[in-house]
């Protein structure tokens, strides 16, 4: 599904972030990255979802054979790439009920679908919501405006559910969640899995990954994967550190 | 100057078009304080940043011709749905009743043209027109010369007025360029209450050039809302006063939405006249183009414990251009002021400015008043964000554009009225979304 190779990437006119990044993602499987602060994490999420403020200089992103290097973000999330972001934006005035009716009905504009009737949309978003506990008065609410970590978090996860992606980038979602929000999204990522599409999980902690199985864990480190391999390294890695692989 | 000169010289066929029964001669002092300074010039402070040249350089025809072909499909299409409004609808300058639907029950409601034809009216009209209008600027003492058509409303004490009233002056059918000089009266007494949208629409593509002063007087206890929907077409000037004076314990809002109209002045007056008063002013403009949108407002804080707040909102495309100006003045007696200000713009473009300047002058020691300007683009995390969830650039920007503008609308309590708001901030973005 996605097949990243030999990606190199640089903060326009900086300093080189990814420096050689190979990573192959098959459907059904659930990766995770872990890696030391300013390792390039969240950078390689960028890039992938088509970021504007990064260049690449080398390498390809192959989603579903295809080059998708210079796809405008929205061309991204057309085909089934979705982020869910660390920091998401504030937007007062838009409800979270019209902002996602807005996003789904766009994204199945650009796939030649109607715009999803009135009805079938609302009982959609009650059946997700529901599963994440999301409250009714919380949907009518302006987005991620005054929402508490937690909330803006859930609301992240709710809006993948929505829009059914192919493939899930969820970018430190469990950063500044308490434990029980934290189950709540892990029940809803796991919910969401299937043999049809994939997760790539980065995170700084192995304890999502208590509640959310990676295939595989993969240790990014100076712009590169410098280690894969499965749940235990990860484990390995809470443990240790990650000195020990850096020397 | 060629209106200059049009103003000086049809002034006495005007008054005998007019027939009126009084104001004449107030008219005639008025038209030569006129002539004395003439238009602002950009050596005017107040003028400074909005050249009026182009508007003063034109000839007008001050008599338009009365005959119109304003279909009711095109009236149908300016309301913000019938069932919920009065409407008001001068065409060319008269009222026309057969468009207008006015149940007003239990108030005064008089067109200026008729009530001055009766000199019964003399006594009551006296004791408020004028009053609070700066008698010294051009374009008041101006309209005063001019004026032909408007209307009185007053709303007798405790009197709840439940629907909006809908304000329209439409100019169709006129082959040359066409000045008019409109003029509104609105009373408020004790505990009453009413809202007031006003729009100017010009169908034609010769020029219209509109001098609009509004007085509105807010007694104790009483609540006012004027909003100005200023939506017309490429052709069109507007310069509009508005002077509110309120009594204790009053509200008092006016609202200015600016989305069309080539060059819009407007200037805002609020005076303070007893304790405990609350005075609201908010302003979205969104403008493209060679547009240009002036605000001048000025609170004058002249009692103590009373509170005013300010909060314009700017998204400027293309090469328009914006202007705000802000004063502020609280009166050495005006304790306990709280007064607030804030005034916010995105430049789309390269091409477009604007000019911020907020003034306070503060003569008491126990206030409260902030006041703020910024000048930004748009936020691309922000911009980001939306677009990987798949909405394309144009609509993700409109939607951060409808977000910033969002907070100015907050007290709008019609609904019609907020969805036409809405529905016209898309357009001027051209995107086909529903916020």
């Amino acid at each position: 599904m996605l097949n990243i190779k030999n990606l190199h990437a640089k903060i326009e006119d900086g300093a080189e972030i990814l420096k050689g990044i190979n990573l192959e993602i098959k459907p059904g499987e659930v990766h995770a990255i872990m890696g030391p602060n300013g390792a390039g994490k969240s950078t390689l999420s960028s890039v992938i979802a088509g970021k504007e403020d990064y260049e690449v200089t080398d390498g390809e992103i192959l989603f579903d054979g295809e080059n998708i290097i210079e796809d405008a973000p929205e061309e991204r999330a057309h085909k089934g790439i979705f982020m869910s972001f660390q920091y998401p934006v504030e937007i007062p005035g838009v409800s979270v009920t019209n902002f996602i009716k807005a996003a789904m009905n766009e994204n199945r504009k650009a796939n030649g679908l109607e715009d999803m009737p009135a009805k079938e949309m609302l009982a959609e978003i009650r059946e997700k919501s529901e599963l994440l506990g999301i409250k009714k008065d919380f949907l009518s609410r302006s987005l991620n405006e005054g929402f508490s970590g937690g909330e803006k978090k859930r609301n992240e996860i709710f809006q993948m559910m929505m829009l059914n992606p192919k493939l899930a980038i969820l970018d430190e979602t469990d950063s500044g969640l308490d434990i029980d929000a934290l189950r709540i999204v892990a029940d809803g990522v796991n919910a969401f899995k299937n043999e049809g599409n994939a997760v790539l999980l980065i995170t700084h902690y192995q304890r999502l990954l208590n509640y959310i199985q990676p295939d595989f864990v993969h240790v990014l480190a100076n712009g590169k994967i410098i280690k894969t391999g499965d749940k235990s390294l990860a484990l390995e890695l809470e443990e240790k550190g990650y000195d020990w692989l850096l020397q | 100057m060629a209106l200059l000169n049009q103003i000086i010289n049809n002034h006495s066929d005007f008054l005998e078009n007019l027939q009126h029964r009084f104001l004449n001669e107030e008219r005639k002092t008025a038209l030569q304080k006129f002539e004395a300074k003439g238009f602002p010039t950009k050596k005017d402070e107040e003028y400074k940043y909005t050249n009026l040249k182009e508007i003063t350089e034109k000839d007008y025809n001050f008599f338009p011709s009365e005959e119109h072909h304003i279909s009711k499909e095109q009236l149908d299409e300016l309301h913000l749905g019938e069932e919920h409004f009065d409407w008001i609808v001068f065409i060319n300058g008269k009222l026309h009743k057969e468009y207008s639907n006015i149940s007003i029950e239990n108030a005064e409601f008089l067109t200026l043209n008729e009530a001055l034809k009766d000199s019964a009216k003399k006594e009551t009209f006296n004791q408020y027109i004028n009053t609070i209008a700066n008698k010294d600027l051009a374009f008041t003492n101006l309209n005063l010369a001019y004026f032909n058509e408007g209307f009185f409303l007053k709303v007798p004490k405790n009197i709840v007025i439940e629907k909006p009233i809908h304000v329209f002056y439409l100019s169709q059918n006129q082959e040359k360029n066409t000045f008019y000089n409109a003029r509104n009266l609105l009373i408020v007494e004790a505990g009453a209450k009413v809202e007031v949208i006003e729009s100017h629409h010009n169908f034609d593509e010769s020029f219209v050039f509109t001098n609009s002063v509004t007085e509105i007087f807010t007694y104790q206890n009483a609540k006012a809302d004027w909003h100005k929907l200023q939506n017309d077409n490429d052709t069109s000037y507007l310069v509009d006063h508005t002077f509110a004076k309120q009594e204790r314990d009053s509200l008092t809002t006016v609202n200015t939405f600016s989305f069309g109209g080539k060059l819009v002045r407007n200037n805002l007056d609020f005076i303070h006249n007893g304790e405990n008063i609350n005075s609201f002013m908010n302003g979205i403009t969104i403008i493209a183009k060679d547009q240009l949108v002036d605000h001048h407002t000025a609170v004058h804080h002249n009692t103590p414990n009373c509170e005013s707040y300010q909060n314009y909102k700017g998204i400027f495309k293309d090469k328009s251009h914006g202007v705000f100006n802000g004063k502020v003045f609280v009166n050495k007696i005006a304790q306990k002021t709280n007064a607030y200000q804030q005034n916010n713009n995105i430049l789309l473009d390269e091409g477009a400015t604007i000019d911020t300047k907020p003034q306070l002058e503060i003569f008491a020691d126990d206030v409260k008043c902030s006041h703020g300007c910024t000048v930004g683009q748009l936020n691309e995390d922000a911009l980001f964000y939306l677009r990987a969830r798949g909405i394309s650039k144009k609509e993700a920007q409109a939607l951060l554009l409808y977000a910033f503008a969002n907070d100015a609308m907050q007290n709008i309590d019609i609904e019609p009225l907020k969805a036409k708001i809405e529905k016209l901030l898309a357009e001027k973005l051209e995107v086909e979304m529903e916020f």
